[in-house]
């Protein structure tokens, strides 16, 4: 079993699973982001309780973490084998008939992710909540805060923006994707799956890009922050 | 009649080991109505005057059923018109003046023999690690014997249109050989004929292809706009469910 696991068919659908593990958790990170507009106390105490979970959110997270490790091992080898079976390049280059720009992407827009993850991590989960981060006019806001004052810096924002694209980039071929790798094939749902690929790849480019764009609006146009409960 | 001339930029490589390198020739009044392996023919027919090497080219058939032809022209493998083998294309799908640039399919686990020549027998060693049925041997079975449902008999016939010619995998940005492998395990995996060995045909035909040297598939579906026959990606999916529980099924 083990050596079928680890063979091409087995390990591409490997990649599926962890991809759409991943995608999964995307979905579920996206809906707590939201709270942000909701004000500093709804998104504070949503952190709050997901961290009072404790072993639970550990064995979450160290099942994304192996999803993550997974999923990028698995598809480094897969390149490298990729690439090693085509023996020298073509003179004319084979024409890009169902090639698009997502699916040729993959590596790259990936690689843009891993980065970010890296980024995301050092940011947020390793960097506590302090006085020297988190205070907006004098007062103190915790996670809210420190999402705030992080978004205020365009280059943050900007690249944060960019990131959030090539994650939809990847999931507008990577959902519809995994229903092949996994066997699904019909004539009526394939197209409509296809379609819905998009729309979850568009939800999260724009849903997480929505954050900074909303920090840099209520800043701007000086909004009040909203702390009633 | 409409006569064109047509430059043709071909990859020459005297063997597996030597260094390959393009060679320009002229195609000079050429029939539209002549194949383009008749356009070849005339080509080499000048060379061998000339006294020069030929372009090696396989061929076979001639009418696009035996799977032995095959090129990449100006980047499409088996030429520009879509469902058809390098000998059904026609020199009417090209202009006077036209410059053709002709490669062989470049895969690692399909080694150029000559020119345009490559090895396919990696093709034939992963048909043999599981592309066959258990049959009584004696007395023919009675016709009709076995029942088969109009929909797996089509689907059978529809997957064994494959003739290996191995478009698939040289249209394929990983040179993967799923579409041709996926035919075939459709083919005798869709009749009850092929059931006794359904769940190890499908795990050691991929292992026989990941041992060739192919790619894996990145579902990007280059391969089935390629194939001369329209075999579709679905029978790739259906070969990714039979690996799936297959896999978990075996020891
Ligand atoms: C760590 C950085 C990442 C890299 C380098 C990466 C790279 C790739 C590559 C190259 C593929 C195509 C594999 C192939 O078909 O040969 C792929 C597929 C996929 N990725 Fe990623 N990826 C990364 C992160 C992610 C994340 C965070 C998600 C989900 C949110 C994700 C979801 C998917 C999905 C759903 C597929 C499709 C699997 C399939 O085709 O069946 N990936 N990834
Ligand atoms: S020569 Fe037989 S298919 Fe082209």
């Amino acid at each position: 079993m083990k050596k079928f696991i680890l063979s091409l068919v087995g390990i591409k659908q490997l990649v599926a699973l962890s991809g759409l593990a991943m995608v999964g958790f995307l979905i579920a990170h996206l809906l707590g982001n939201f709270l942000i507009f909701s004000g500093p106390i709804a998104i504070n105490n949503y952190a709050y309780k997901l961290h009072s979970l404790g072993p639970v959110l550990w064995v979450a997270r160290i099942g994304l973490l192996a999803m993550f490790l997974l999923h990028f091992s698995l598809v480094i080898y897969l390149v490298i084998v990729n690439k090693r079976a085509r023996n020298g390049s073509y003179a004319v280059p084979i024409h890009k008939k169902t090639r698009s720009i997502f699916t040729q992407t993959m590596r790259y827009s990936g690689l843009l992710i891993f980065i970010y993850i890296i980024v995301h991590l050092l940011d947020f989960t390793f960097t506590p909540h302090t006085v020297d981060n988190s205070v907006i006019d004098g007062v103190y806001y915790g996670l809210y805060g420190h999402v705030y004052n992080y978004f205020l810096n365009p280059i943050r924002s900007i690249f944060y923006i960019v990131t959030m694209f090539a994650i939809g980039f990847h999931l507008v071929h990577g959902v519809q994707s995994v229903l092949q790798t996994f066997g699904f094939y019909h004539k009526l749902y394939t197209p409509i799956i296809v379609k819905s690929s998009w729309i979850i790849a568009v939800i999260v480019a724009l849903g997480f890009s929505s954050i900074p764009v909303y920090v840099c609006l209520h800043n701007y146009l000086g909004w009040e922050i909203y702390v009633a409960t | 009649m409409k006569k064109i001339t047509v430059k043709l930029v071909v990859w020459r490589q005297n063997g597996p080991d030597e260094k390959g390198f393009f060679k320009t020739y002229f195609a000079e009044n050429i029939d539209t109505d002549a194949s383009f392996l008749e356009m070849l023919d005339v080509v080499n027919e000048g060379l061998v005057k000339n006294g020069s090497e030929p372009i090696a080219f396989a061929h076979d058939c001639r009418e696009g059923i035996c799977g032995t032809c095959g090129a990449v022209v100006n980047g499409e493998a088996h030429g520009p018109r879509e469902k058809l083998t390098l000998c059904q294309l026609h020199m009417r799908s090209f202009s006077n003046g036209d410059t053709i640039v002709l490669e062989p399919f470049r895969a690692r686990a399909l080694p150029i023999v000559k020119d345009l020549v490559v090895d396919r027998s990696a093709l034939d060693r992963i048909v043999q690690a599981g592309g066959y049925i258990s049959v009584r041997t004696g007395s023919a079975p009675d016709a009709n014997a076995i029942p088969v449902p109009k929909k797996d008999a089509d689907q059978a016939f529809d997957a064994a249109q494959c003739i290996g010619c191995a478009a698939c995998v040289a249209a394929c940005p990983n040179a993967s050989a799923m579409l041709m492998m996926s035919a075939k395990v459709s083919h005798l995996s869709s009749l009850p004929q092929g059931q006794p060995e359904s769940k190890q045909r499908v795990l050691d035909m991929v292992s026989q292809m990941v041992k060739e040297g192919f790619g894996g598939c990145s579902n990007e579906y280059q391969c089935e706009v390629a194939c001369p026959k329209g075999i579709s990606v679905k029978y790739i999916a259906q070969l990714n469910r039979q690996y799936l529980l297959s896999a978990i099924k075996s020891e």
